[in-house]
């Protein structure tokens, strides 16, 4: 088992390795001066002079792609001058809000969407079928800014039960700080939601029409059982392949919410950097994001081993 | 000799009961239909969109920026009389008439989703055939796809279009990138499993050549799940294109798109929401269309794709 | 009266309706039949008879499409037909049991053995964990699985195909029910397995009296274990008597048809293959698959040494159980796949490692038929197309070709005319004949038969090795057939080759193979195949 967990690493590192490359040629493919460009419109001369030569412009490619990984790996992701930081400074100023409307938003959109998923596969063809299938390809289909919208009109502006916009960090105050989250989790969920609630339904019907469900059914198990022990057990690897690859979603979702709702994260980090060509930070943001979504799918992977036996050996 | 003799009369083959066309099954979905049915009526409102009463979406007018739906303006024409312009929808902050600019919003949007939809079905059925084919190609070419898709989609669509000036073209490559590596991979698996096929052997074995053989046997295998495919990537695509127009990184103001429409109408959407609510409306509308259709065009053309995403 | 009381099972003119757009109205019409404490009754018939489905109504699984609409199904004089979901849950397993074809994928591939057994004793009573696990040792240690403790902490997917039906044997026996229906537990397993699971079948019922009803095709396992036969045909029961009597004078002309239509296990005499001109030689074939690039000491070797010649006008037979190597080795000679190792010798020329386009000339002399006649054709161009492509990758024009092809095709006794329908129109015997047709269209030396019989019905399958016999005599071709069935060996194959693991381990005329068998796996799948005591088809000598 040691041994599959550690082939899967090994199998991450080609992955990031073509993420790094397309992040660093980002800069690279533009028209005019990397330098210039990094300084931006205020810079002089000197300055320019100064990036140039700390990110070893004038090198060739494959020597400045070495500099630059290796700032990377020790934490380093160069310095914005848009904003006048530090880059490792910026994100680690924002990245609390976004961690926390993510996790918020992951672990109560799969408490929802798993049971509604299992619901709806054992009434398949009943309203309520209809109902839960409805809603997924509605859900999916409803951009996340429109559901932003509307939530903050039906809730904040006409009956004023919750705050339009913002963020308040836990330190200040739980209660605030549950309040200010509910509608932009609430609106990035749906899309989550959706998504697994119908890939939930539809690995149980498959599982349903599986052999040794028939043998379940032959040997008088309740109905209950057959559903929860039999097929659920063996739905749960496709349902938590979608749940990680689902996780790409809800980083996209993330950015756009974070608009909607002014919330000072990451995602909000991200639109501004490209707003203002602020290109060491939008290549900083977009590999950390990279990163941890390929580190969530082999958690997702080790999670497999837990699941099914035979994928253990 | 056995003394079940092998019949010497004639074999008689069984009548074609069970193949009805795949037009009538197609036309009995109503997922398919109705999917079907709004979308041509978007496409027909967008194309129609100089007809149907609007004014010049870019037309800007200040002096009835922000004003409500229904609102009557009176308008001076260039010799000198009246004229009047109900803005059903309302203005916007520029005193552009938003009914205009949602129906011409229609155009862009559908353009870009079915040209995002073209290309990149296009592209990644090469890649895809070419890499199910060539073995040694086939490592490096999916890990470069794993890479790529490693990147959320909308995160790499944001990155490519910050790269170049912002316009029609730029969007439709900054999508088209992050959707390539799914059609590759769908392709891909398509062709290994059709591979395996003991027909596919077999016409190997009379000596067809390869390529006749992709064409021939290959590729047709190919197409019920991407056109299913391609449904779906209408629909990311519009809403792709319509995030990046709202995050002002997309199409700019002067060619309407429900996109920016809507991302003119934040600043003030607490007193004036029908800038985000009637684009919206039409968004969300067209894209549950097209995902309607995607499902009902899988669920007959190809059962098997459910468990895929 | 008493007698009813004997009757586990009393099937009593049982009409199951299909739903509207099938190809008959009843799936099962007025079937009767029954099984008798301690006795057991085999229920044959071909594919689509409707036999799967009287042993879904009898344990009230039938799918929701199908609707018994009159007679009844007495288990232990109680109808089942007429009680609820409820009372049939209760009755499963406990009063009936059954065990499924394909033990693969019959068990939950994320629970433990033990724990599926245990749940039959969980769900049905109240015996306390200690109990439950004593009862679970004694059923697998009855059911002949080594190691009860760790077999019971096995995953399926780490047993072998015989094992996991010794296990699903155990989660059935596990409560004593009364009656076993088997729907044809050994059809996916091995001729060697097989015969110790009907074994076990019968030794379990002897112990417990249980009543078996043993759902097959295949006639030489009713010769072995039936006390009774009902003979099934399009769901209607044509004869029901004791086994002895319908073997020996079958009353209905569809049994007398199924049963002439099995091979005999005695092979017919032939005549001496005249032509001494050999087709293809192989020396020292082998191939060998590599397990990732990590394990390359691993690898253990599909096939392995293999020396053969195949003669003009000649029925050269492999004969093996699954993974012998023996599709591995027709693999090879047709060129499918490389061999690791060796040389094929077609015409002294080597072509065990040319790559494709050397091999374009070799192609035209080698042909092969494949197993899965459902599989072979390609679905979306017609029958004229997928047999016309061969003889136009050769140049030929494609008048020529399709006239060719109208031949063909009246030699494989299917309609010219047919040449422009697809293949879903034709049953899976006439698609073989199409595949021959295809194979034969480039007019090859060599034929090889990968099992292609051996998805069909048996009365389908006389017909066509009826049809390749006369194919082979009439273009004089040399012919290499695959098979795991001893009886079709016997009939179609003037020399035999034994494989196991990958090595041939007994080779020879057919005649003196299979009367005087020298290695010890030759005797074992002697030994084995069911119903060898019977002779069926008298034949003639050609």
């Amino acid at each position: 088992m040691l041994a599959y967990i550690a082939r899967r690493l090994l199998a991450t590192i080609p992955v990031m390795a073509v993420v790094a490359v397309l992040v660093f040629s980002m800069l690279r493919l533009t028209s005019g001066d990397p330098a210039a460009i990094i300084a931006g419109a205020a810079a002089n001369s000197q300055d320019i002079v100064d990036i140039r030569q700390k990110l070893g412009l004038d090198r060739p490619i494959v020597e400045q792609f070495a500099i630059w990984i290796g700032h990377v790996l020790s934490g380093d992701f160069g310095e914005s001058f848009f904003f006048k930081k530090q880059v490792a400074d910026l994100i680690l100023d924002r990245v609390g809000p976004t961690l926390a409307l993510a996790t918020f938003t992951m672990v109560w959109s799969v408490l929802i969407a798993v049971p509604l998923g299992v619901i709806a596969a054992n009434r398949q063809g009943t309203w309520v079928d209809r109902l839960v299938m409805g809603f997924s390809v509605l859900g999916f289909s409803v951009p996340v800014f429109v559901i932003g919208y509307t939530l903050i009109y039906v809730f904040s502006i006409r009956l004023n039960w919750l705050p339009v916009q913002g963020y308040q960090p836990i330190a200040e105050g739980l209660g605030g700080f549950i309040q200010r989250l509910i509608l932009p989790s609430l609106t990035l969920s749906v899309i989550y939601i959706a998504l697994i609630a119908r890939i939930t339904r539809t690995s149980i019907l498959e599982v349903l029409g599986e052999d040794y469900i028939r043998t379940a059914r032959a040997k008088g198990l309740p109905n209950r059982v057959v559903l929860m022990r039999h097929a659920l057990r063996n739905a749960a690897v496709p349902i938590i392949t979608v749940i990680g690859i689902g996780i790409a979603f809800l980083i996209g979702g993330v950015v756009v919410t974070e608009s909607v709702f002014s919330i000072p994260g990451l995602g909000r980090l991200t639109v501004d950097a490209v707003l203002a060509r602020d290109y060491p930070t939008v290549q900083a943001v977009i590999l950390l994001f990279s990163i941890v979504y390929v580190l969530l799918n082999l958690l997702v992977d080790v999670a497999y081993t837990l699941l099914d036996p035979r994928i253990r050996y | 000799m056995p003394a079940v003799e092998a019949p010497t009369a004639i074999d008689s083959v069984r009548p074609t009961a069970l193949q009805t066309g795949v037009r009538a099954r197609l036309l009995k979905s109503p997922t398919v239909v109705v999917g079907a049915a709004i979308l041509v009526m978007i496409l027909a409102i967008g194309l129609a969109a100089p007809w149907l009463d609007t004014v010049d979406p870019a037309a800007i007018n200040p002096s009835v920026r922000n004003k409500g739906p229904g609102f009557v303006e009176l308008a001076r024409n260039a010799d000198g009389t009246q004229r009047t312009i109900e803005h059903r929808m309302g203005t916007d902050t520029l005193g552009r008439d938003v009914y205009s600019r949602v129906l011409y919003g229609a155009r862009t949007s559908l353009l870009v989703g079915v040209t995002v939809a073209a290309i990149s079905v296009a592209i990644g059925l090469c890649i895809g055939l070419i890499v199910g084919y060539v073995r040694w190609l086939d490592g490096i070419v999916m890990r470069v796809m794993d890479g790529v898709m490693a990147i959320p989609a909308i995160l790499l669509a944001i990155a490519v279009v910050s790269l170049s000036s912002a316009g029609l073209v730029a969007v439709i490559v900054a999508i088209v990138i992050p959707e390539i590596p799914r059609v590759v991979r769908l392709v891909r698996s398509v062709v290994l499993s059709v591979r395996e096929e003991p027909y596919v052997e077999a016409a190997i074995s009379v000596g067809t050549p390869t390529l006749p053989l992709v064409i021939r046997h290959i590729l047709p295998n190919t197409i019920p799940p991407l056109i299913v495919q391609a449904t779906y990537i209408v629909a990311v695509a519009i809403l792709i294109e319509a995030i990046l127009s709202f995050l002002g990184v997309g199409i700019p103001p002067e060619t309407p798109t429900w996109g920016n429409i809507m991302a003119e109408g934040r600043a003030l959407f607490r007193i004036f929401p029908h800038n985000i609510l009637y684009p919206g409306i039409f968004l969300a509308l067209t894209i549950l269309a097209v995902n309607m259709l995607g499902d009902g065009l899988r669920d007959t053309l190809d059962p098997r794709m459910k468990k895929r995403l | 009266m008493s007698v009813a009381e004997h009757h586990v099972l009393d099937v009593r003119n049982l009409t199951i309706a299909l739903p509207a757009h099938a190809d008959r109205e009843l799936a099962v019409a007025g079937a009767g039949f029954s099984v008798n404490a301690g006795e057991l009754v085999c229920l044959v018939g071909e594919s689509g008879s409707g036999k799967s489905v009287i042993a879904q109504a009898t344990m009230g699984l039938l799918p929701l499409a199908l609707r018994a609409t009159g007679g009844q199904i007495l288990v232990d004089g109680e109808d089942v037909l007429a009680a609820k979901e409820g009372r049939l849950r209760e009755l499963r397993c406990t009063r009936m049991s059954m065990i499924f074809q394909e033990p693969m994928t019959a068990l939950n591939p994320v629970m433990t053995c033990g724990d599926q057994i245990d749940e039959v004793l969980a769900t049905h009573t109240a015996l306390p964990a200690a109990a439950r696990r004593a009862r679970i040792l004694d059923i697998v240690h009855d059911v002949q699985l080594p190691e009860p403790e760790r077999m019971i902490a096995s995953y399926p997917h780490q047993l072998s195909g015989g094992q996991r039906q010794r296990v699903m044997i155990a989660m059935a026996l596990v409560l004593n029910p009364r009656l076993l229906i088997a729907d044809e537990p050994t059809t996916a397993l091995d001729v060697t397995t097989q015969a110790q699971i009907l074994a076990l079948i019968r030794e379990l019922q002897r112990e417990h009296g249980t009543g078996v009803l043993f759902i097959t095709h295949d006639f030489g396992v009713v010769a072995e274990i039936a006390d009774r036969v009902a003979v099934l045909r399009q769901g209607e029961v044509v004869e029901f008597a004791p086994t002895k009597e319908l073997l020996a004078a079958p009353a209905h002309e569809y049994t007398r048809m199924l049963i002439a239509a099995v091979p005999s296990l005695t092979p017919r005499h032939r005549s001496a293959v005249a032509s001494e001109s050999i087709v293809l030689r192989t020396e020292g074939l082998s191939k060998t698959y590599a397990r990732g690039w990590l394990r390359r000491e691993d690898a253990v070797p599909a096939a392995k040494g293999i020396s053969l010649q195949i003669r003009r006008g000649e029925t050269l037979g492999i004969v093996g159980e699954s993974g012998s190597g023996k599709s591995t080795v027709a693999r090879c000679i047709a060129r499918l796949i490389e061999p690791s190792a060796g040389r094929i010798l077609l015409d002294g020329e080597d072509v065990a490692k040319l790559r494709a386009a050397a091999l374009r000339p070799f192609r035209r002399r080698v042909q092969i038929v494949f197993q899965d006649p459902y599989r072979s054709l390609n679905p979306r161009r017609t029958v004229g197309e997928s047999i016309v492509e061969g003889p136009m990758n050769y140049g030929a024009s494609r008048d020529a070709a399709l006239s060719g092809a109208r031949r063909l095709m009246e030699l494989v006794r299917l309609d010219p005319r047919s040449l422009d329908r697809y293949p879903h129109q034709f049953s899976g015997g006439q698609r073989q004949r199409v595949c021959i047709a295809r194979a034969l269209a480039i007019e090859p030396d060599l034929l090889i038969a990968d099992e292609a019989v051996s998805a069909l019905d048996v009365s389908v399958q006389a017909q066509v090795l009826a049809l390749l016999d006369e194919i082979r005599m009439r273009l004089d071709l040399a012919m290499l057939f695959i098979t795991h069935d001893l009886r079709v060996a016997a009939q179609v194959c003037d020399r035999i080759a034994v494989m196991q693991q990958g090595r041939i381990v007994e080779e020879g005329p057919v005649a003196e193979v299979f009367a005087h068998p020298k290695h010890e796996y030759t005797r074992a799948l002697f030994e084995a195949a069911p119903g060898r005591n019977w002779s069926f088809a008298r034949r003639a000598s050609v």
